[in-house]
């Protein structure tokens, strides 16, 4: 009886299980969430996101078709993303971008995987999304333009936190799957504000990170701080020890000295 | 002369009083000096010697299994709540002692142990309560602390009396509680029926101030129902089932209490007596158990958080036992062993305004052992005999829940399936100088495997250690006794080296995760430890009419740099003097507990003083129509005294100046 159950149970949660699977390549057909789409320099450009865009680290694929002939795909091509948000405060108009990392030039799979890093959501301005194509197949370039709404998460997901040096920081918590109990990859991107328009990948921090429930003032064991790996990605491991809500700590240090005040990230481990 | 080997297996099912009382019982038998594996307490006895010291052990009609544990003299007991104290045998409890009820292994479902399996069982469907230190015994596999089997009573077919039974009912001052309970026999020539139950219902206790302790009433009820077939050719069936229900179970020293508690027990055996007429035996027995336990705070008035703490304990296993019996002078037992233990523990913790917090504290696990043993003895001549015995364990570990597994993985461990294995052995030499002065010395070498809950038990004060190795001993020990008509005595010391000394440490970079915890504590095989003690009981009846029995005992335990060992009770006697008429009887008992220093300090022990309690018993029996109806009155804690036992946890006071009144009908 009790394995009978289990394979109902089993049946039961299957599509969860789906839909929750991780799967680090997207297959281009069927993608999870075509964001946008357009045509441009004869190519027909589809932007996947398996999540609404949201203020933090959102993984976006691009697939590119030929516009004459719309079943072949377009494996190499130069793409740019160009987020820019506009705001208005006092009667002027700002203007600024965000961290991007852009496709490289060949497809992976048959798709361009790149993220753009929102570090606010929609409400204080509008977020547009420009996109630069240079197709590799006829050597045309061009530029689409959409207008997009990037949505405030339940747990704030990237801080802008003011470096001792004065400079601005960006610091997003890419999740690549919910938070469980037991241990957990923990990856961070950070970048530089240097100007409006330019947010360059910061490589040269150190990190220490400090689980710890908020309701219960007690922590995790055998936390590893997050080293980089790359392109301004900080990887590490986090433990949760139970259900519930959590709060990761974290510290930036810059040649062991603290390079900001210190800041945390909530989340619900289920 | 002194001893005939042919009564030995019918001596073993009759041996009342415990090794060390043994003989005092049945000082009339001068043959029946032998060797009983385990030490005995017989609860139930169709006729009591009036000079019996079974009303020492069962001081009153309505004990609970634990009072009569702590007055067996190897045995002190851990106290964590007015109900539900944990027995240690010689300083040794948890997975260092084998807690069976009629062979069947029964565990607490509690992660914190607030559940030992003695609580699920009651003195009025209780037989006797067998008990062995050390390796003494290895009939239920290997072990380093010794076995506590406590053996219910069977329906017997072919009775005189058709029905027979008992009934008592007793209200206790202390706690104001009522508590009733007895049991009935039907016995047929061939089949026999049996129902005992038992209700209790205790209130908070006042304690020797006057005040009364919060949380520490309880409720609960029992009941089991047995039936017995014996065949012609002696052949026997027997069929018996238990449940077991506590509720609101108060534990003053912690900060909730138990909720609910329950056991159910069920078992078929059957058994072949006299097996080719060579008095061999051969019994075969499969059983199942359930415990559930739950931890309850919503009774505290200042609870930092809600908090469940459900836990759950299964037990499905089979045994095989055979007895080679009385055609020879060098009997072999053999027995085989399979049982399979799935346990669970877990908290949800509910913090307003945020999500439930949960958390796997003893992760879903599963245990399959596995042990064969075997005991021989070698009867040299009238005055040498020798005992060997040996057992070899396998267990197989695995954690079942993915969650728990998960879990695990913050330590570096995979939760992968474990094999273990265990071997003890024992030998035991008899030797009796005359028909006075015996000697047995013994000497062992145990080992026992960790607990489920020392491998994946998760926070909760302790934390697992699935590298955790085999706890193992050497032990030695030396008992001398005489026996004369007037005087018995029996003395033993005891020596007992622990290696891979398992030892809760406290890590201090662990966090704890629930409120009102002090620290985590993490399962470690520290250096070696030692244990040395020495017990002695005396029986001496002045006159004719008047008893003295006093039993003493002493514990010393050490790790390295000389560091005491936890949970190791001080110096205690009890000394009991009964004066007895045919009709009525009086007991004045006097129990001393010396201070204890020697105490661990990093375990969260602290100091306790010495104590000099009295107690009082009498009974009357007003014999009807060839029924019998008994009076009893009991004062315990005469002079009321304020006090705590070392073991007992908090500090907690023990009840003041407690008056029992009961009436037992026998008929």
């Amino acid at each position: 009886m009790k394995s009978l159950y289990s394979i109902i149970a089993m049946f039961a949660f299957l599509p969860l299980f789906m839909a929750c699977s991780k799967d680090d390549t997207p297959a281009p057909d069927p993608l999870l969430g075509l964001t946008k789409e357009g045509t441009v320099a004869g190519a027909r450009v589809e932007i996947w996101s398996k999540t609404a865009l949201f203020a933090g680290y959102n993984e976006l694929t691009v697939a590119v078709y030929d516009s004459a002939n719309p079943a072949k795909r377009i494996e190499e091509s130069h793409i740019q993303f160009m987020p820019v948000m506009t705001m208005n405060m006092n009667g002027m108009t700002y203007q600024h971008s965000a961290p991007i990392e852009n496709p490289a030039e060949n497809a992976v799979k048959g798709v361009f995987p790149g993220a753009i890093i929102f570090q606010m959501a929609s409400m204080g301005g509008s977020w547009k999304l420009k996109l630069h194509l240079h197709n590799h197949l006829n050597n045309r370039e061009g530029e689409l333009e959409w207008p997009i709404t990037v949505a405030q998460p339940e747990q704030a997901m990237v801080k802008t936190l003011v470096a001792t040096d004065n400079s601005k920081l960006i610091i997003a918590w890419r999740q690549k799957s919910t938070c469980k109990v037991g241990i957990n990859d923990f990856e961070l991107a950070c970048y530089k504000m240097q100007d409006m328009m330019s947010f360059p990948a910061v490589t040269d921090f150190t990190c220490a990170i400090t689980p710890e429930m908020p309701s219960m003032n007690h922590g995790s064991p055998n936390n590893v701080d997050p080293l980089h790996n790359g392109n301004g990605h900080y990887l590490g491991k986090v433990n949760f020890t139970m259900t519930g809500d959590w709060r990761i700590h974290i510290q930036l240090k810059k040649n062991g000295t603290d390079i900001a005040a210190p800041f945390y990230f909530d989340t619900l481990v289920k | 002369m002194m001893y005939h080997t042919n009564k030995y297996v019918f001596k073993v099912m009759l041996a009342v009083g415990t090794l060390l009382v043994s003989t005092a019982l049945y000082s009339q038998d001068q043959d029946s000096i032998r060797y009983i594996p385990l030490s005995e307490v017989t609860l139930t006895a169709k006729k009591e010697s009036r000079l019996s010291l079974l009303r020492f052990y069962k001081s009153g009609n309505l004990n609970t299994t634990e009072e009569i544990l702590a007055r067996m003299p190897n045995i002190s007991l851990v106290r964590r709540g007015s109900y539900g104290q944990e027995a240690l045998l010689r300083g040794m409890g948890g997975g260092q002692v084998h807690v069976l009820i009629d062979g069947m292994r029964v565990f607490g479902a509690c992660t914190d142990k607030m559940d030992p399996p003695t609580i699920y069982i009651e003195p009025s469907n209780l037989k006797s309560i067998q008990s062995a230190t050390a390796t003494q015994d290895l009939t239920f596999g290997s072990t380093i602390g010794g076995v506590l089997n406590m053996k219910t009573l069977e329906p017997i077919p072919g009775e005189k009396e058709k029905f027979s039974g008992q009934w008592n009912a007793a209200y206790q001052s202390a706690s104001q509680a009522f508590q009733t309970g007895g049991n009935i026999q039907y016995s047929a020539p061939r089949d026999a029926l049996q129902f005992s139950g038992v209700y209790r219902k205790h209130h908070d206790y006042k304690d020797g101030n006057g005040k009364t302790v919060n949380h520490t009433g309880y409720e609960k009820w029992n009941a089991s129902l047995g039936y017995q077939h014996q065949s012609k050719n002696g052949h026997t069936l027997q069929i018996q089932g238990l449940l077991d229900e506590g509720r609101d179970i108060g534990y003053a020293a912690l900060h909730m209490d138990v909720g609910y508690a329950s056991a159910k027990m069920i078992s078929a055996s059957y058994g072949i007596n006299n097996h080719h007429g060579i008095g061999s035996q051969l019994k075969l027995k499969a059983y199942y158990n359930q415990v559930n336990h739950e931890m309850d705070d919503t009774k505290r008035p200042d609870v930092p958080m809600h908090m469940d703490m459900p836990g759950e304990s299964r037990v499905s296993g089979f045994y095989t036992e055979w007895q080679s019996g009385s055609h020879t002078s060098s009997p072999l037992d053999l027995r085989m062993e399979w049982y399979r233990h799935n346990s669970s523990a877990s908290m949800t913790m509910y913090s307003p305004g945020a999500a439930d917090m949960y958390m796997l504290t003893l992760p879903d696990n599963r245990r399959d052992v596995m042990n064969l043993n075997a005991r021989k003895t070698w009867t040299m001549d009238t005055s040498n005999q020798l005992i060997v015995s040996a057992s070899g364990d396998y267990s197989v570990y695995a954690l079942l829940s993915e969650m728990g597994k998960q879990q695990w993985t913050v330590f570096g461990h995979d939760g992968e399936t474990q094999h273990r294995y265990a071997f003890s052995f024992n030998a035991a030499w008899w030797h009796h100088y005359n028909s006075l002065w015996s000697t047995r010395l013994t000497l062992g070498r145990g080992e026992r495997m960790a607990t489920p809950q020392e491998l994946y038990g998760y926070y909760l004060f302790y934390i697992g250690n699935p590298e955790l190795r085999n706890e193992s001993s050497w032990n030695a020990e030396a008992l001398v006794r005489y026996k004369n008509k007037r005087l018995q005595f029996n003395a033993q010391v005891f020596l007992n080296r622990l290696s891979q000394y398992v030892y809760g440490k406290p890590v201090a970079d662990l966090s704890v995760m629930t409120p009102g915890a002090q620290g985590v504590k993490q399962w470690q095989n520290i250096s070696d430890a030692w244990m040395t003690g020495a017990e002695g009981t005396v029986v001496f009846s002045f006159v004719k009419n008047l008893m003295l029995l006093h039993t003493s005992r002493y514990l010393y335990g050490w790790r390295e740099n000389f560091t005491p060992l936890p949970q190791v009770a001080p110096y205690k006697s009890f000394t009991s003097v009964r004066y007895s008429r045919k009709l009525w009887n009086l007991q004045l008992e006097n129990e001393w507990a010396a201070a204890q220093t020697h105490i661990d300090p990093e375990m969260g022990e602290d100091a306790t003083d010495s104590f000099i309690l009295f107690h009082l018993r009498g009974q009357i029996q007003l014999p009807v129509n060839r029924k019998s109806l008994a009076l009893t009155l009991a004062i315990e804690n005469l002079l009321n005294n304020y006090y705590h036992e070392h073991l007992d946890w908090g500090n907690i006071p023990r009840p003041g100046r407690n008056v029992t009144l009961g009436v037992n009908v026998t008929f």
